[in-house]
């Protein structure tokens, strides 16, 4: 009878077998040794070649790609922990206006600009650049002029130009008779412009950020001329009031030199010198009172004897701090932002949609319009800028 | 190493660590300017702490090429091995901030995560196929031996084969000439207490060892045998027992014996090649991953 015993089992064994190399180990080291042969072929050929491709810590973006090969031309070479690109490195083909004056705490330019990352717009910078200061504002003076505690779009306070709740423009104008009455389109009178002087280059913004402020000669002559006596063909220029006066006083000298039989008929005087006054007196009136007043609010009559138009000031732009591109929402009516327009009657209605207006598109969601800071907002002030004068030279950079 | 009880210390220490750090990682995903990336303080310490378990899981390595060397023990080692090694994965990815677009890392962060998968599988099967070969392969040996025993083995056949056919002077067995090794002579009581067989018992006996017993020796593995599988080779002796006389059943049943024990050693084959097999895998990445990732830490100081 057959008995395995364990002493039996032990004894089959041939001790000499510790020094072999079996199979599976033998082939784990062939593996292991071209596994790393071709590992270290990958990055010698590279070595050879002087590129350091391999090493990137991802895709440039497409403008600085052309420097991937070569870290140290924005790295430097210098070893170090936890190094980052100097910003004059950056600074070297870049001009980086600053943000403001005020602010406290000025960021390094790879805190907001972070390349390798592939086709990113390196100025579309990430909103926790921005909350970093602005979830809790502070400044060198320690004024504040603006919302100090922003964390998102949805904590961005009302727009400064709606929390003002009237317009500044100083004139009389009815819009709801111009739209309703007159039949007139919001593109007769404003007509889209580009928003230069305070965008970085090359910014992809449309050349018709901006609406025109509607001028007079531009757009309410046709309608609304200063003519002032019937007598009298041209009319008066849209010009301050004693200019007004001197064209008035002027145009009817001219007028009774050619027309001396006219003296003395209606009442008016005989002499030519009391003629000219005396309907200039009259003229003016209407214009003063009717003519100029029904855009313009006009003061009582001054030292001079004229009276004085309180001056227009129609703001350039209402978002001052922001980039508002109204060709980016060209698809929309007039009235899905601006819905009171058809139906102000004075011209200090502020017309402007307030920030619940945006969020119904910019909201944040997963089927949102761009809602982060950099959406409307620019960090640098470029009214600023001051150019750079280029230190590389082809050969070095390729 | 079965992952049981005696682990609990590591586990509990392991996800203390990984809370730890995804706590952290956090707010500084959240609020870090420019967000989370590899070349902050932060991500270089996530960074160092990964290679770092990266070395320590590689070193065990080294330590088993020199076991006299005393550091610790070698259980400590493998639980040290098992844990830090799967807890450098999520170092490694608050690292990167779950990123690899660089060709280097891109490469690190896929040997990383073959690293990984093959030790996890490595890991489940060091748990559950030992218990497996114990049941199944109660006659196992070290692998590297088997052919070694099988030679034995075979030997041993050619013996009981041998010793039953020479007493009627007939055909005289050989040893199988790759064994190397001379047949045990049969003893005196064996010749004459145990064999009687007629020349037509032999020959059938003969018969039966030349065209199923012994191609089944020389090669176990093949499934054109019938002896390869339990049942079938069941059934091959019982009617190997009907032919021949009662007297020799008991060399039939050691025969039948060596049969099974040759099987034992296919399945034990099979067995070795799973539950060491990944390492061929493993190892080779590991070792990789190690260097280039101690490239691209270079690298990455350097500029």
């Amino acid at each position: 009878m057959r008995i395995r015993t364990t002493k039996k089992l032990g004894q089959r064994v041939d001790r000499s077998y510790v020094g072999e190399l079996f199979p599976i180990p033998l082939w784990r080291r062939i593996l292991t040794a071209g596994a790393l042969a071709i590992a270290l072929a990958w990055l010698g050929l590279y070595a050879i070649a002087r590129n350091q491709t391999p090493y990137t810590a991802g895709p440039l973006t497409q403008a600085h790609a052309f420097l991937g090969k070569q870290c140290a031309t924005c790295h430097g070479s210098g070893a170090g922990v936890a190094k980052q690109v100097a910003d004059q490195k950056c600074a070297a083909c870049h001009d980086a206006p600053i943000h403001n004056v005020e602010q406290a705490r000025m960021p390094v330019c790879v805190d907001c600009h972070v390349d390798h990352r592939g086709e990113l717009r390196l100025a579309g910078i990430n909103d926790r650049s921005c909350i970093s200061c602005h979830s809790n504002l502070q400044t060198k003076s320690g004024k504040i002029t603006v919302a100090a505690n922003v964390g998102s779009f949805a904590d961005h306070p009302e727009f400064a130009a709606v929390q003002k709740g009237r317009d500044p423009v100083g004139l009389r104008f009815n819009h709801a008779k111009h739209v309703g009455e007159l039949s007139q389109k919001c593109s007769d009178c404003h007509t889209p412009v580009s928003l230069s002087g305070r965008m970085p280059p090359r910014t992809k913004i449309s050349d018709r950020a901006l609406m025109s402020i509607p001028t007079y000669a531009g757009t309410c002559m046709p309608c609304h001329t200063l003519n002032f006596d019937d007598k009298i063909t041209d009319a008066a220029p849209h010009d301050k009031p004693a200019a007004v006066h001197q064209f008035v006083s002027d145009a009817l000298t001219r007028y009774i030199a050619a027309h001396p039989g006219d003296l003395g008929k209606d009442g008016a005087p005989a002499g030519a010198a009391a003629w000219v006054k005396f309907k200039t007196e009259a003229d003016e009136k209407q214009l003063w009172d009717v003519t100029c007043a029904r855009c313009h609010e006009m003061t009582e009559p001054v030292a001079s004897g004229l009276p004085m138009v309180v001056p227009a000031a129609p703001p350039a732009r209402w978002f001052v701090r922001a980039t508002f591109d109204h060709g980016a929402h060209q698809g929309l009516t007039c009235a899905s932002c601006h819905p009171n327009a058809a139906k102000s009657t004075v011209a200090s209605d502020l017309l402007l949609p307030g920030i619940a207006t945006c969020r119904n598109c910019h909201n944040g969601g997963r089927a949102s319009a761009g809602s982060s800071c950099a959406t409307c907002h620019v960090y640098h002030d470029w009214s600023k800028t001051k150019g750079v004068d280029g230190k590389y030279t082809i050969d070095k950079l390729t | 190493m079965r992952i049981d009880s005696s682990h609990r210390n590591w586990a509990v220490a392991s996800v203390s660590i990984l809370g730890l750090a995804t706590l952290l990682y956090l707010p500084y995903s959240f609020f870090y300017p420019g967000g989370a990336r590899g070349n902050s303080l932060p991500g270089l310490i996530y960074g160092v702490l990964g290679y770092g378990m990266m070395l320590y899981a590689g070193l065990m390595g080294a330590r088993k090429k020199v076991p006299l060397w005393r550091i610790g023990r070698a259980s400590v080692w493998m639980r040290g091995h098992l844990w830090l090694g799967a807890l450098s994965l999520p170092m490694i990815l608050f690292h990167s901030a779950f990123y690899a677009r660089g060709p280097l890392t891109f490469v690190l962060m896929t040997l990383l995560v073959i690293v990984i998968l093959s030790g996890l599988t490595g890991a489940m099967l060091q748990h559950f196929l030992p218990r497996r070969i114990l049941s199944d392969v109660p006659l196992e040996t070290i692998y590297e031996q088997i052919p070694t025993v099988r030679e034995q083995l075979r030997a041993e056949a050619s013996t009981i084969v041998d010793g039953l056919c020479r007493k009627s002077g007939a055909v005289a067995v050989a040893a199988p000439p790759e064994t190397g090794r001379s047949a045990p002579v049969a003893t005196a009581e064996e010749e004459e207490g145990l064999i009687g067989l007629t020349e037509s018992e032999r020959m059938n006996l003969r018969q039966a060892y030349n065209t199923g017993i012994l191609p089944f020796l020389r090669d176990p593995e093949s499934p054109d045998s019938p002896l390869g599988d339990a049942k079938h080779a069941a059934v091959f002796f019982e009617a190997l027992r009907k032919q021949l006389p009662t007297s020799i059943h008991e060399s039939l049943s050691d025969l039948e014996s060596i049969c099974d024990e040759e099987r034992q050693l296919t399945r034990q084959g099979r067995f070795y090649l799973v539950l060491h097999g990944w390492l061929l895998i493993h190892v080779p990445i590991s070792i990789t991953l190690l260097v280039l990732g101690g490239i691209h830490a270079i690298v990455a100081i350097r500029y």
